[in-house]
């Protein structure tokens, strides 16, 4: 998950700009650098075999708990996403929505540096580098499909 | 440009008359704008920015709070300059700040887009008056956010504090209703920390609701998007309307807040005075 501590150097978080351009330019050539620099990244990574049972362990302790019934309710009222495919290094696509990951599952779950983040795509819980918008991992059927 | 302002010149048409402010425009009131779920670039979001910018004149609002959603769909150069820049643009030039919270179709890269006001920050908090404002990620609701959530209004004394995010803890709304996992989270720091009003968009309607636990909500999520007849009727409404896109204007002057939520057409659709937080309850007095 420390890839990016490897780019610092020129991946300065952007200053405030009037300029879209350069928020997308920036974005982009953040995605390049993290790509290049794991190009041969693949799905398990960073979910490895053992790092996924112990994630859909605490994933299991939440979505079957007391709150479960909250959860699930938010997870449908967050208007749900579904990619056709989810591939690691490729772009989160800017024109589909961002679904919010429930609080209680954040809570369970262990703490990501800031510009990583937890997101729910379809039913698989998705590592993403919010900055490049860039899918780093995903852990497939993770989440309990909503009706 | 000729065919934009022709577009203008239409929408000011279609936009029908300025609304009568009922506003009481206090000397030294802290007064803004609430908008939520803006972004679409359409002919009823430049007609409700028009109206805005037509109450300004007569409640010269200094600032306009943004419930997420602020961008649709792409988010090109073009989209940035057709679901923002362009509608607002009468009140970007007169100075008016506009600051933005995150909704789902929002980029997170977003906050470091200068005219939103984030400063790079996903969640953040500014003073005006003696009003607290507190922006946050309802997408993330992380315990990062949550610990400086708490920090932020423990370390405040502000008479008014006052939280947007784009997600509702009540709402009842058709389409998505509230959030009730975040409401667990949120609800027992809000009423902890005495913040008094929250605004939510996300549901495409306008809806005041009865205080909860003492805390005022509202959604304002209609002013650029809109689902026609999509509130269900529940006892706990106070005000609710769902034919036609809206904004709100809001004063606060010492312990007392006044609103006024205006439709696209410049109808009052809700108005009131709402009192400052007691420790012993609060009251509400809708015109």
């Amino acid at each position: 998950m420390s890839q990016r501590a490897k780019l610092k150097p020129e991946s300065k978080p952007l200053k405030p700009t009037p300029s879209t351009e350069k928020i997308l330019t920036h974005e982009h050539e953040l995605a390049e650098r993290i790509v290049a620099a794991r190009a041969d990244a693949v799905r398990g990574e960073i979910f490895t075999p053992q790092v996924a049972v112990e994630f859909r362990r605490l994933i299991a302790i939440t979505m079957h708990g007391p709150d479960a019934p909250a959860i699930r309710v938010s997870l449908i009222r967050a208007e749900p996403v579904w990619l056709n495919a989810l591939r690691v290094n490729h772009r989160y696509p800017h024109d589909v929505p961002l679904q919010s990951t429930p609080p209680s599952l954040l809570l369970n779950l262990p703490s990501l540096p800031p510009e990583l983040q937890y997101r729910v795509v379809g039913n698989s819980l998705v590592l993403l580098d919010v900055g490049a918008k860039l899918i780093v991992d995903y852990l497939p059927h993770a989440i309990d499909p909503v009706p | 440009m000729r065919r934009r302002a022709t577009v203008f010149l239409l929408a000011a048409w279609m936009a029908g008359a300025a609304a009568k402010i009922i506003l009481p425009l206090k000397p030294d009131s802290v007064r803004f704008a609430v908008i939520g779920d803006s972004g679409t670039g359409g002919a009823a979001q430049r007609e409700v920015a028009l109206q805005m910018e037509e109450c300004r004149k007569s409640f010269p609002f200094d600032f306009v709070l943004m419930l997420g959603d602020n961008i649709y769909g792409h988010k090109t150069p073009e989209d940035y300059l057709r679901k923002f820049e362009e509608p607002y643009q009468g009140l970007l030039a007169a100075g008016v700040k506009f600051y933005a919270s995150l909704g789902n179709h929002d980029d997170p890269n977003s906050t470091a887009y200068k005219p939103f006001n984030m400063d790079g920050k996903k969640y953040y908090s500014f003073k005006k008056g003696g009003v607290l404002f507190l922006a946050l990620d309802s997408n993330y609701m992380d315990p990062a956010q949550l610990n400086w959530l708490k920090s932020e209004l423990h370390s405040s004394n502000a008479t008014w504090k006052i939280c947007f995010f784009h997600h509702p803890l009540y709402s009842h709304g058709k389409m998505h209703g509230s959030d009730l996992d975040l409401r667990k989270l949120l609800e027992p720091i809000f009423q902890e920390q005495g913040v008094a009003v929250v605004f939510s968009g996300h549901e495409h309607v306008y809806e005041r609701i009865k205080p909860q636990k003492g805390i005022y909500y509202f959604v304002v999520g209609n002013s650029g998007e809109l689902r026609v007849h999509n509130l269900r009727h529940s006892p706990d409404t106070a005000a609710g309307f769902d034919t036609d896109r809206a904004f709100l204007l809001v004063e606060i002057d010492g312990n007392s807040l006044y609103f006024q939520a205006i439709s696209r057409t410049g109808e009052t659709i809700d108005s009131g005075e709402l009192a400052a937080p007691q420790h012993s309850g609060s009251t509400v007095a809708a015109r």
